[in-house]
């Protein structure tokens, strides 16, 4: 598994992915670590399949121990069916995750870890040196869905948003954005079910200073990118389409 | 017990919701053991003195289809239970192999990832022994049952000597006897099965 530093300051950010030893038939992801002054914040912390991979390389840059607070964006298994793990790694440790989903996500297993409800429009969560924001992203997928924006680092973790599905090895940056929206457009179209609800996303998310736009697969945006996602974004036809129901459609009789 | 492969564990688990599927058909036999003793005892009041002998039967053959239906729902709550243990053991099992393979991995030691491990697997055998104990129980229910299947096929050969000096209710009786007896064997039978499942894993 490997690990970046994207942010480094007071606190700091980690991302890791690109696992080389990745299952090949398991989706790529990206998990996420704020570290601030002895308290860590695992974001997304991933899939069962990858919890060996992660254990390690969390561990190269806190202490287990510090583990303080999980968050689940929604309730994929690609991003928290490592629950039952974590339960058990971290017990004292609590989880931020969307209100929606308490009852299914105790599925994965979650008998230590105290659940905390994120309600539809979102709060806060304080760390020693930085609030951070969980913010309304519902039915992007998810209809209980959140990402969480950290105005110091200005970083937006955008979940699903923002996601490419690419080959193993994929630099960790976009660097020629025309380039990568052939990436994400598939996925975009066929995942995102509703153009109000990723329009309304947008106009709040564009209120937010970002630097960088982390998604959970993919390549992470910065500087201009992060516009040009949310102008291409703005522009995609997206969701429940007319060729989708007519390919759904039994042909008619005779 | 141990497991030298996950697909014994597997099979384990298999075996096990066999039993209780089995016993379930075994709940409805006791019921008709029951409803036969209801009927002999129906006949033997109208027979009255001719049918004496069969009254104490049809008492026993009563008691007996209420108790085994009250063993075959105990082996079901306790199979019923151990699969869930079973369960429960193989994903401590599943996690403790993750953790370990993630530990293995560490460019250092740590304290506080040991002492989780350390808990993870006592957590592991404590679950491993809770499964044996309940074996065990289900067993020992398995042979009680089986137990009381054969004292109803003694019983019901019993009534059928009862029933020949029943003079025109003989008829009535012996088909009783001849339900209690199918009964009991078909109760046999399931329980034989079942232990033999049972047996393999042990």
């Amino acid at each position: 598994m490997l690990r970046t530093e994207i942010f480094s300051g007071r606190h700091h950010w980690h991302v890791f992915g690109r696992d080389p030893d990745k299952l090949s038939q398991i989706i790529d992801t990206n998990q996420y670590l704020v570290r601030d002054q002895g308290v860590s914040f695992l974001l997304d912390p991933g899939g069962i399949e990858t919890f060996s991979a992660m254990l390690p390389a969390v561990a190269s840059c806190c202490d287990i121990s510090e583990i303080s607070y999980l968050f689940a964006s929604h309730q994929d298994p690609d991003i928290i069916s490592s629950l039952g793990l974590w339960d058990k790694t971290v017990p004292h440790a609590k989880l931020y995750a969307p209100w929606l989903w308490e009852g299914f996500l105790k599925h994965f297993g979650c008998h230590n870890i105290e659940y905390v409800g994120i309600p539809d429009e979102g709060m806060t969560l304080d760390l020693p040196s930085v609030k951070l924001h969980f913010v309304p992203a519902h039915y992007l997928h998810s209809s209980g869905n959140f990402h969480v924006y950290d105005p110091v680092a200005r970083i937006l973790m955008s979940g699903d948003i923002g996601a490419a599905l690419e080959p193993a090895g994929a630099p960790m940056f976009v660097d020629d954005f025309n380039a990568h929206v052939s990436r994400m457009e598939l996925f975009h179209r066929r995942w995102m079910p509703s153009n109000r609800a990723k329009n309304d996303w947008i106009a709040r998310v564009r209120q937010l200073d970002i630097d960088i736009m982390a998604p959970q697969h993919g390549r992470l945006f910065r500087g201009d990118d992060v516009k040009r996602f949310l102008d291409w974004f703005e522009a995609l036809e997206v969701g429940v389409t007319a060729q989708h129901t007519a390919a759904a459609a039994p042909a008619a009789a005779a | 017990m141990t497991y030298s492969s996950q697909r014994e564990q597997q099979d384990f688990f298999a075996r096990t919701a066999t039993v209780v599927g089995h016993l379930e058909g075994v709940r409805q036999v006791a019921n008709g053991i029951s409803l036969a003793a209801a009927n002999a005892k129906a006949v033997a009041a109208r027979a009255g003195n001719q049918a004496a002998g069969f009254v104490p039967i049809t008492n026993f053959i009563d008691e007996m289809g209420g108790e085994t239906r009250q063993l075959v729902g105990r082996v079901n709550r306790d199979a019923q239970r151990m699969v869930r243990e079973v369960l429960a053991e193989k994903r401590l099992g599943d996690s403790l192999e993750r953790m370990r393979r993630g530990i293995d991995r560490l460019d250092e030691r740590s304290p506080y990832l040991d002492e989780i491990a350390r808990r993870l697997t006592a957590e592991h055998s404590a679950a491993r022994e809770s499964t044996t104990r309940h074996l065990t129980n289900l067993c020992d229910l398995l042979q009680t049952i089986s137990d009381h299947a054969r004292a109803a096929r003694m019983m019901s050969t019993r009534s059928r000597v009862e029933a020949t000096i029943a003079g025109d209710y003989q008829e009535s009786l012996e088909s009783v006897a001849d339900t209690v007896d199918h009964a009991a064997q078909h109760i046999r039978d399931v329980v034989m099965k079942c232990q033999s499942l049972l047996r393999e894993i042990n």
